[in-house]
Protein backbone atom coordinates (compact mmCIF):
# COMPACT_ATOMS: atom_id res chain seq x y z
CA UNK A 1 0.00 0.00 0.00
CA UNK A 2 1.41 3.37 -0.89
CA UNK A 3 0.76 5.77 1.74
CA UNK A 4 1.15 8.73 -0.28
CA UNK A 5 -1.67 7.64 -2.57
CA UNK A 6 -3.72 6.51 0.27
CA UNK A 7 -3.05 10.33 2.18
CA UNK A 8 -3.86 12.08 -0.88
CA UNK A 9 -6.92 10.07 -1.31
CA UNK A 10 -7.97 10.58 2.16
CA UNK A 11 -7.71 14.02 1.46
CA UNK A 12 -9.79 14.09 -1.45
CA UNK A 13 -12.65 11.94 -0.04
CA UNK A 14 -12.70 13.73 3.48
CA UNK A 15 -13.05 17.38 1.44
CA UNK A 16 -15.58 16.03 -0.79
CA UNK A 17 -17.39 14.81 2.55
CA UNK A 18 -17.20 18.15 4.08
CA UNK A 19 -18.67 19.87 0.95
CA UNK A 20 -21.75 17.49 0.29
CA UNK A 21 -22.22 17.42 4.10
CA UNK A 22 -22.03 21.20 4.91
CA UNK A 23 -22.58 20.37 8.40
CA UNK A 24 -19.72 21.15 10.93
CA UNK A 25 -21.11 19.81 14.15
CA UNK A 26 -18.81 16.77 15.78
CA UNK A 27 -21.25 14.05 14.78
CA UNK A 28 -21.01 15.17 10.89
CA UNK A 29 -17.68 15.45 11.20
CA UNK A 30 -16.24 12.67 12.78
CA UNK A 31 -18.74 10.32 10.61
CA UNK A 32 -16.87 11.99 7.70
CA UNK A 33 -13.62 10.96 9.53
CA UNK A 34 -14.17 7.16 9.34
CA UNK A 35 -16.50 6.71 6.15
CA UNK A 36 -13.44 8.71 4.33
CA UNK A 37 -11.16 6.13 5.91
CA UNK A 38 -13.04 3.11 4.61
CA UNK A 39 -13.45 4.48 1.16
CA UNK A 40 -9.47 5.64 0.82
CA UNK A 41 -8.86 2.33 1.88
CA UNK A 42 -10.76 1.08 -0.99
CA UNK A 43 -10.14 3.22 -3.60
CA UNK A 44 -6.38 4.62 -3.35
CA UNK A 45 -4.84 2.56 -5.70
CA UNK A 46 -8.24 3.65 -7.99
CA UNK A 47 -7.56 7.44 -8.17
CA UNK A 48 -3.79 7.46 -8.55
CA UNK A 49 -3.14 4.56 -10.45
CA UNK A 50 1.19 5.41 -10.43
CA UNK A 51 1.75 4.92 -13.74
CA UNK A 52 1.77 8.39 -15.21
CA UNK A 53 4.22 10.88 -15.03
CA UNK A 54 3.89 15.14 -14.98
CA UNK A 55 0.80 14.86 -13.80
CA UNK A 56 0.17 18.92 -12.64
CA UNK A 57 1.75 19.72 -16.01
CA UNK A 58 -0.79 17.49 -17.69
CA UNK A 59 -3.35 18.89 -15.11
CA UNK A 60 -2.48 22.74 -15.78
CA UNK A 61 -2.91 21.90 -19.19
CA UNK A 62 -6.15 20.65 -19.41
CA UNK A 63 -7.08 23.71 -17.26
CA UNK A 64 -5.94 25.58 -20.20
CA UNK A 65 -8.11 23.34 -22.84
CA UNK A 66 -11.48 23.99 -20.41
CA UNK A 67 -11.99 27.75 -21.91
CA UNK A 68 -11.66 26.29 -25.61
CA UNK A 69 -14.04 23.15 -25.25
CA UNK A 70 -16.87 25.27 -23.30
CA UNK A 71 -16.31 27.69 -26.28
CA UNK A 72 -16.76 24.82 -28.83
CA UNK A 73 -19.50 23.80 -26.97
CA UNK A 74 -21.69 26.87 -27.35
CA UNK A 75 -20.82 26.60 -30.87
CA UNK A 76 -22.02 23.46 -31.46
CA UNK A 77 -25.56 24.00 -29.67
CA UNK A 78 -25.66 27.35 -32.04
CA UNK A 79 -24.77 24.66 -34.75
CA UNK A 80 -27.24 22.33 -34.52
CA UNK A 81 -30.42 24.69 -32.68
CA UNK A 82 -29.56 26.32 -36.56
CA UNK A 83 -30.10 22.86 -38.47
CA UNK A 84 -33.06 21.67 -35.96
CA UNK A 85 -34.46 24.67 -36.25
CA UNK A 86 -33.87 25.53 -40.03
CA UNK A 87 -36.98 24.26 -42.33
CA UNK A 88 -34.36 22.84 -45.15
CA UNK A 89 -32.76 21.35 -42.12
CA UNK A 90 -29.44 20.80 -43.62
CA UNK A 91 -28.01 18.06 -43.12
CA UNK A 92 -26.08 15.21 -44.51
CA UNK A 93 -25.04 12.78 -42.45
CA UNK A 94 -21.78 10.19 -42.70
CA UNK A 95 -19.16 8.06 -41.03
CA UNK A 96 -16.24 9.27 -41.02
CA UNK A 97 -13.22 7.05 -39.86
CA UNK A 98 -9.35 7.98 -38.86
CA UNK A 99 -6.44 6.82 -37.28
CA UNK A 100 -5.17 8.41 -34.20
CA UNK A 101 -1.88 9.63 -32.86
CA UNK A 102 -2.93 9.60 -29.33
CA UNK A 103 -1.98 6.10 -27.38
CA UNK A 104 -2.95 7.00 -23.87
CA UNK A 105 -6.25 5.72 -22.38
CA UNK A 106 -7.14 8.98 -21.06
CA UNK A 107 -5.76 10.89 -23.81
CA UNK A 108 -8.16 9.07 -26.13
CA UNK A 109 -11.30 9.48 -23.59
CA UNK A 110 -10.63 13.43 -23.94
CA UNK A 111 -10.75 13.05 -27.33
CA UNK A 112 -13.63 10.97 -27.71
CA UNK A 113 -15.38 13.36 -25.24
CA UNK A 114 -14.51 16.46 -26.82
CA UNK A 115 -15.46 15.16 -30.49
CA UNK A 116 -19.09 14.34 -29.37
CA UNK A 117 -19.15 17.76 -27.91
CA UNK A 118 -18.01 19.79 -30.45
CA UNK A 119 -20.26 20.94 -33.58
CA UNK A 120 -21.62 18.63 -35.75
CA UNK A 121 -19.42 15.31 -34.87
CA UNK A 122 -20.24 11.88 -32.39
CA UNK A 123 -17.89 9.75 -30.99
CA UNK A 124 -19.17 5.58 -32.15
CA UNK A 125 -16.54 3.37 -31.83
CA UNK A 126 -12.98 3.28 -31.16
CA UNK A 127 -11.25 -0.22 -32.60
CA UNK A 128 -7.67 -0.23 -31.82
CA UNK A 129 -6.59 3.47 -33.52
CA UNK A 130 -9.21 4.13 -35.45
CA UNK A 131 -12.60 6.38 -34.62
CA UNK A 132 -15.71 5.72 -36.25
CA UNK A 133 -16.87 9.38 -35.87
CA UNK A 134 -20.59 10.36 -37.16
CA UNK A 135 -20.78 13.33 -38.72
CA UNK A 136 -23.98 15.09 -39.47
CA UNK A 137 -22.43 17.18 -42.38
CA UNK A 138 -19.78 17.39 -44.92
CA UNK A 139 -17.85 20.29 -43.21
CA UNK A 140 -17.85 19.27 -39.25
CA UNK A 141 -16.48 16.03 -40.93
CA UNK A 142 -13.41 17.82 -43.37
CA UNK A 143 -12.58 19.92 -39.83
CA UNK A 144 -12.56 17.02 -37.83
CA UNK A 145 -10.09 14.94 -40.12
CA UNK A 146 -7.90 18.30 -40.55
CA UNK A 147 -6.95 17.33 -37.18
CA UNK A 148 -6.89 20.66 -34.67
CA UNK A 149 -8.64 19.10 -31.92
CA UNK A 150 -6.00 15.93 -31.71
CA UNK A 151 -2.86 18.42 -31.63
CA UNK A 152 -4.28 20.20 -29.02
CA UNK A 153 -5.35 16.95 -26.98
CA UNK A 154 -1.83 15.47 -27.78
CA UNK A 155 0.12 19.14 -26.26
CA UNK A 156 -2.90 18.91 -22.99
CA UNK A 157 -1.52 15.16 -22.52
CA UNK A 158 2.50 15.37 -23.97
CA UNK A 159 1.91 13.34 -26.92
CA UNK A 160 3.65 15.25 -29.41
CA UNK B 1 -35.25 45.62 -4.61
CA UNK B 2 -31.63 47.26 -4.66
CA UNK B 3 -30.85 47.32 -7.94
CA UNK B 4 -27.72 44.17 -7.17
CA UNK B 5 -30.75 41.95 -6.55
CA UNK B 6 -32.63 42.97 -9.80
CA UNK B 7 -29.61 42.45 -11.61
CA UNK B 8 -28.87 39.07 -10.59
CA UNK B 9 -32.89 38.03 -11.47
CA UNK B 10 -32.23 39.71 -14.57
CA UNK B 11 -28.87 37.53 -15.21
CA UNK B 12 -30.87 34.63 -14.04
CA UNK B 13 -33.80 35.04 -16.73
CA UNK B 14 -31.78 35.54 -19.02
CA UNK B 15 -29.50 32.59 -18.68
CA UNK B 16 -32.48 30.05 -18.03
CA UNK B 17 -34.06 31.39 -21.25
CA UNK B 18 -31.16 30.61 -23.79
CA UNK B 19 -30.64 27.39 -21.34
CA UNK B 20 -33.89 26.70 -22.08
CA UNK B 21 -34.05 27.64 -25.64
CA UNK B 22 -31.36 24.92 -26.44
CA UNK B 23 -33.04 22.29 -24.72
CA UNK B 24 -35.98 23.25 -27.12
CA UNK B 25 -33.48 23.24 -30.13
CA UNK B 26 -32.33 19.83 -28.95
CA UNK B 27 -35.89 18.64 -28.76
CA UNK B 28 -37.02 19.69 -31.87
CA UNK B 29 -33.91 18.64 -33.50
CA UNK B 30 -34.50 14.83 -31.96
CA UNK B 31 -38.34 14.96 -33.46
CA UNK B 32 -37.23 16.48 -36.70
CA UNK B 33 -33.82 14.65 -37.67
CA UNK B 34 -34.06 11.76 -39.58
CA UNK B 35 -32.65 8.67 -38.10
CA UNK B 36 -30.83 7.77 -35.05
CA UNK B 37 -27.33 8.68 -35.46
CA UNK B 38 -28.17 12.51 -35.81
CA UNK B 39 -30.87 12.53 -32.95
CA UNK B 40 -28.13 11.36 -31.14
CA UNK B 41 -26.32 15.14 -32.30
CA UNK B 42 -29.44 17.01 -31.29
CA UNK B 43 -29.93 15.01 -27.93
CA UNK B 44 -26.00 14.82 -27.16
CA UNK B 45 -24.79 18.53 -27.66
CA UNK B 46 -27.79 20.50 -26.81
CA UNK B 47 -28.69 18.49 -23.24
CA UNK B 48 -25.15 19.58 -22.36
CA UNK B 49 -25.09 22.94 -22.63
CA UNK B 50 -29.00 23.60 -21.91
CA UNK B 51 -28.92 21.56 -18.42
CA UNK B 52 -24.79 23.46 -18.35
CA UNK B 53 -26.94 27.35 -18.63
CA UNK B 54 -29.58 26.62 -16.09
CA UNK B 55 -27.58 25.16 -13.43
CA UNK B 56 -25.30 28.04 -13.91
CA UNK B 57 -28.96 30.35 -13.71
CA UNK B 58 -28.73 28.68 -10.20
CA UNK B 59 -25.89 29.38 -9.04
CA UNK B 60 -26.43 32.84 -9.51
CA UNK B 61 -29.29 33.28 -7.94
CA UNK B 62 -27.96 31.15 -4.89
CA UNK B 63 -25.17 33.30 -4.80
CA UNK B 64 -21.67 31.81 -3.05
CA UNK B 65 -23.10 29.14 -0.99
CA UNK B 66 -22.95 25.18 -0.27
CA UNK B 67 -25.57 24.48 -2.73
CA UNK B 68 -23.69 26.62 -5.22
CA UNK B 69 -20.30 24.18 -5.26
CA UNK B 70 -22.52 21.37 -5.29
CA UNK B 71 -24.26 22.71 -8.92
CA UNK B 72 -20.69 23.55 -9.66
CA UNK B 73 -20.52 19.99 -9.11
CA UNK B 74 -23.05 18.58 -10.80
CA UNK B 75 -22.52 20.85 -14.31
CA UNK B 76 -18.73 18.70 -13.93
CA UNK B 77 -20.58 15.56 -14.22
CA UNK B 78 -23.03 16.17 -16.50
CA UNK B 79 -19.90 17.41 -18.88
CA UNK B 80 -18.24 14.02 -18.41
CA UNK B 81 -21.23 11.71 -18.50
CA UNK B 82 -23.25 13.75 -21.16
CA UNK B 83 -20.93 12.45 -24.26
CA UNK B 84 -19.91 9.51 -22.57
CA UNK B 85 -23.46 7.86 -22.84
CA UNK B 86 -23.98 9.57 -26.37
CA UNK B 87 -21.05 7.47 -27.06
CA UNK B 88 -22.54 4.48 -25.42
CA UNK B 89 -25.79 4.14 -27.27
CA UNK B 90 -24.31 5.49 -30.59
CA UNK B 91 -21.53 2.49 -29.71
CA UNK B 92 -23.86 -0.02 -29.04
CA UNK B 93 -26.60 1.23 -32.27
CA UNK B 94 -23.57 0.46 -33.96
CA UNK B 95 -22.80 -2.75 -33.01
CA UNK B 96 -26.02 -3.87 -34.05
CA UNK B 97 -25.43 -3.01 -37.42
CA UNK B 98 -28.19 0.18 -37.82
CA UNK B 99 -27.04 1.97 -41.08
CA UNK B 100 -26.80 5.72 -41.00
CA UNK B 101 -29.16 7.57 -43.18
CA UNK B 102 -27.79 9.53 -46.10
CA UNK B 103 -29.32 12.33 -48.08
CA UNK B 104 -30.60 11.33 -51.79
CA UNK B 105 -28.31 14.45 -53.22
CA UNK B 106 -24.81 13.64 -51.21
CA UNK B 107 -21.88 13.02 -53.30
CA UNK B 108 -20.91 9.60 -52.10
CA UNK B 109 -23.55 7.00 -51.55
CA UNK B 110 -22.24 4.11 -50.06
CA UNK B 111 -21.44 4.23 -46.17
CA UNK B 112 -18.33 3.90 -45.34
CA UNK B 113 -16.32 4.53 -47.73
CA UNK B 114 -14.91 8.18 -46.77
CA UNK B 115 -11.37 6.24 -45.59
CA UNK B 116 -9.49 8.48 -43.95
CA UNK B 117 -7.00 6.04 -42.13
CA UNK B 118 -3.34 6.82 -42.13
CA UNK B 119 -3.90 10.54 -43.39
CA UNK B 120 -3.47 12.44 -39.80
CA UNK B 121 0.58 11.48 -39.86
CA UNK B 122 1.05 8.24 -37.84
CA UNK B 123 4.15 6.90 -39.51
CA UNK B 124 3.72 3.33 -38.43
CA UNK B 125 1.55 1.45 -41.83
CA UNK B 126 1.07 -1.91 -40.14
CA UNK B 127 -2.43 -3.52 -41.11
CA UNK B 128 -5.08 -2.11 -38.72
CA UNK B 129 -7.76 -4.50 -38.00
CA UNK B 130 -10.21 -1.92 -37.67
CA UNK B 131 -10.51 -2.03 -41.31
CA UNK B 132 -12.50 -5.06 -42.26
CA UNK B 133 -15.51 -3.27 -40.25
CA UNK B 134 -17.16 -1.48 -42.57
CA UNK B 135 -17.76 -4.95 -45.03
CA UNK B 136 -18.73 -6.78 -42.01
CA UNK B 137 -21.30 -5.04 -40.49
CA UNK B 138 -22.94 -4.94 -44.26
CA UNK B 139 -23.06 -1.50 -44.88
CA UNK B 140 -21.57 -2.20 -48.20
CA UNK B 141 -24.23 -3.63 -49.98
CA UNK B 142 -26.90 -1.29 -49.99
Amino acid sequence: MNIKHFIATYIIVFAFWLLLSAHFDSFHVGAGIICSLVVAYGTHDLLFTGTGNHTLTKTLRFIAYLPWLIYQIVLANIDVAKRALSPRMPIDPRVVKFKTILRGDVARTALANSITLTPGTVTIDIVDDVFYVHAIAKEPADDLLEGAMERRIAHVFMED
Amino acid sequence: MSDTTMITNMLTIMLLLVGVFFMLAGTIGFVRFPDFYSRMHATGKCDTLGEGLMLVALIVYGGATFVSVKILFLITFILLANPTSTHAIAKAAYDVGLEPWRSFDSEEVAWLNTDNTGNTGNASNTGNSGEGRAGEDGGEGR
